[in-house]
């Protein structure tokens, strides 16, 4: 029985670490494409700044809502 | 808010066009715009209007003044770095003796500055070879004056090159060679191969084909002596020196006399260059010119009466009737006054809305602050933020600073009221030292609550969007596209309240078929109206909705740093360090709840409910107008 409970607390902390995580590695993944490509355009255009920032923090949609998943489960 | 414009004509003889343009850009609140002939009405003008061209004095002119620019834009650059005396002359009575004048100068300050450089390397190369000379010469040994043995002096930038060079010495000179080095004050690293005179040149074919940087020797230096040769090259430097300051004195006295003149000339040529640019948007007919614009309504009587009183009524302006195919091309002035002006910083950041549309300015000063409290929420870091806002309004001197002062001001005082909602004051310490308590939620242990709460907010701010779009569109009389925002509303306020009654079973009995029914006659009306596609658009709302749970994310992430924080303090064991690690996490904290809120407020607004109000599209508004802010006399709009 005890045994039983442990798994289960194992496979929801791995849940809810495999929900963020997963959620994380694309967030850095999609950021790292913006921000390089926001890196050559502002060596052109820096009056961009604001709008290049406005863009790699879309991405964090991602992450957030992964955090938000993971909480209800460690919740659960 | 976006500013009501007007469309006008302004009509008077040739002769005066440029005398009026002149005024327009001096008043700087006309719009030039390059309309087709067949909207202009022609009243009071001959019948025949067509573009502007311009006559053959105007182009002389134009070609004249371009010229002249060319020829003075590079003598600024090149005495750019030294101060210049204010010119008090007139630009238009000196043009012609400037015109005379320029290209003399120009070639002067070019000789200047290539003598300036050709003195520079010179004393760079003579530094270096002093340098090189300081260092090696208590190494020589005394035949170093024979006359069979020459010298070489190289740099040794690394231990490769040291190697590379002992090799190669070694294979020319077949090891009769000796090498002495010696490092520079700089750190450098510097050599003498002393070899015998024959093998001098194909030594320094080698070193060049080995790309090993030897001194070259001054000529009027070779036949000295080494203790000669120091003090020579001392001397060389300091007449270079004395050269050099002898050209700057000239060149600065020079610039001193001229830089002014030229500069208040070459001005005058860009507004005189810029009026005869605008002229290629005037429209002609055979005795008069026809200017057509936009300004902004309340500019108009001003016009009309500066116009008046300078022309005596020779030049006439009219207003015109906005037809509703004008809307589409007026340009886009925003004026928010008060608490919202500030916010026009953040609304810059998106394209210029369409002029029938809303301006987003009102919306970003209601709604971000809120957001912005809503998940830092902490009455200690609210603390700190409105002390560092204030400090940036009272130090600053930039508009925009002062702007983005004035905004983190009213979202300090939001996230104090929150964190006094919360019961947070650097996370914990106001419950555990100052009885502070949670009013609204606790963010640490409510966090489905406050997931819900987030939601909420989102819902509501999302209705708003939708309900503003409505009204977009009756007042562009897209009948259609309004009643599929409203069938859109519907629908989305039917899956909420369906999924709220998940959690009332008892209200789930009533209510639960009527909205089933609700849903299924608003289902077709949005397919209707909208397209096969129109569900994708209610499941996007959803999603936007969903969206908004970053703000408790985010908030729960603040909380959670700042419970860390005073934990990791508490760990510590001295009060001291505990205080220094407090102090630095909340620190970090405090910089990264300033710039995370600040980026996914600014995102919610941007992306989940612009997207709803905004039709872009729109123009800026550009009036013709000096590029200084003196000649235009700090002028602002009043309505």
């Amino acid at each position: 029985m005890e045994e039983a409970m442990n798994i289960e607390r194992v496979l929801i902390a791995f849940a809810a670490a495999l929900s963020i995580g997963m959620t994380a590695l694309a967030t850095a993944w999609a950021q790292s494409k913006i921000g390089s490509a926001g890196a050559g355009t502002l060596a052109e255009k820096p009056e961009l700044t604001a709008t290049i920032i406005i863009l790699i923090a879309i991405p964090e949609t991602m992450v957030i809502l992964g955090f938000v998943i993971a909480t209800m489960i460690l919740m659960m | 808010m976006i500013v009501r414009m007007a469309k006008v004509a302004v009509i008077g003889p040739k002769e005066d066009m440029i005398s009026v343009l002149s005024l327009i850009r001096k008043l700087g609140v006309l719009q030039i715009e390059k309309e087709s002939p067949e909207k202009i009405e022609q009243k009071a003008v001959d019948s025949h209007v067509q573009g502007l061209r311009l006559d053959r004095e105007l182009l002389k002119q134009s070609f004249f003044l371009e010229e002249l620019k060319e020829k003075i834009s590079p003598l600024l650059d090149l005495t750019s770095s030294y101060d210049f005396r204010e010119s008090y002359l007139s630009p238009e009575n000196i043009l012609d003796s400037i015109a005379n004048l320029v290209e003399k100068h120009l070639n002067q300050c070019r000789e200047w500055s290539q003598n300036k450089e050709n003195i520079a390397r010179e004393i760079s190369h003579l530094s270096r070879f002093k340098e090189f000379l300081d260092c090696i010469t208590p190494l020589l040994p005394e035949e170093v004056e024979s006359p069979e043995l020459d010298y070489i002096g190289v740099e040794i930038r690394d231990i490769s090159a040291m190697e590379k060079l002992e090799h190669l010495a070694s294979k020319v000179t077949e090891g009769k060679f000796d090498l002495k080095t010696a490092q520079t004050e700089r750190g450098t690293l510097v050599g003498l191969i002393i070899t015998e005179t024959e093998f001098i040149k194909t030594l320094q074919e080698g070193l060049k084909t080995s790309r090993i940087q030897d001194f070259v020797l001054p000529e009027s230096l070779a036949a000295l002596s080494f203790p000669e040769k120091i003090k020579e090259t001392e001397i060389l430097l300091k007449k270079e020196k004395t050269d050099l300051e002898a050209l700057e004195k000239k060149i600065s006295t020079f610039a001193f006399q001229w830089s002014g003149i030229y500069r208040k000339v070459m001005h005058w040529i860009d507004r005189q260059l810029t009026l005869i640019k605008a002229s290629a948007l005037l429209f002609e007919t055979d005795m008069c010119f026809v200017i057509s614009g936009w300004l902004p309504a309340g500019e108009l009587e001003t016009l009309k009466k500066e116009i008046d009183d300078r022309f005596s009524g020779r030049v006439v302006v009219e207003e015109k009737e906005l037809r509703e195919e004008d809307l589409a091309h007026a340009p886009v002035l925003l004026m928010n006054r008060g608490y919202f002006q500030p916010f026009e910083l953040l609304a810059r950041l998106l394209p210029v809305p369409g002029y029938g549309s809303f301006d987003i300015t009102p919306f970003l000063g209601i709604f971000f602050p809120i957001f912005f409290g809503m998940m830092l929420g902490d009455m200690g870091y609210g603390l700190i933020l409105l002390a560092a806002s204030l400090a940036l309004i009272k130090l600053s001197s930039g508009k925009n600073l002062q702007d983005a002062g004035k905004i983190f001001t009213v979202a300090a005082v939001y996230t104090i009221i929150f964190g006094f909602l919360y019961g947070e004051f650097f996370g914990t310490i106001g419950v555990k030292f100052f009885g502070l308590k949670t009013i609204l939620l606790d963010r640490h242990e409510s966090i489905i609550p406050m997931l819900y709460f987030a939601l909420a907010v989102g819902v509501v701010h999302i209705l708003l969007g939708l309900v503003l779009g409505v009204i977009s569109s009756i007042r562009q009389k897209e009948h259609k596209e309004s009643v599929f925002k409203i069938g859109s509303i519907i629908l989305v306020l039917c899956l909420i309240l369906l999924l709220i009654t998940k959690f009332y079973p008892v209200a789930a009995q009533t209510i639960q078929k009527p909205l089933l029914l609700v849903l299924l006659i608003a289902l077709p009306v949005i397919l209707l109206t909208g397209g096969f596609l129109a569900p994708l658009e209610v499941l996007k709302h959803i999603g936007n909705i969903i969206s908004y749970a970053r703000i408790m994310a985010i908030g729960l992430t603040s909380v959670l740093l700042a419970h860390a924080a005073n934990k990791m303090a508490g760990m510590m064991g001295s009060i001291w360090l505990g205080i220094f690690v407090a102090i630095l996490l909340h620190g970090f904290n405090i910089i990264l709840g300033i710039f995370a809120p600040t980026i996914h407020a600014l995102r919610l607004h941007y992306v989940e409910f612009f997207s709803k109000i905004m039709a872009p599209g729109g123009r800026e508004y550009k009036p013709l107008r000096n590029n200084s802010e003196e000649e235009n006399n700090g002028r602002s709009y009043e309505y």
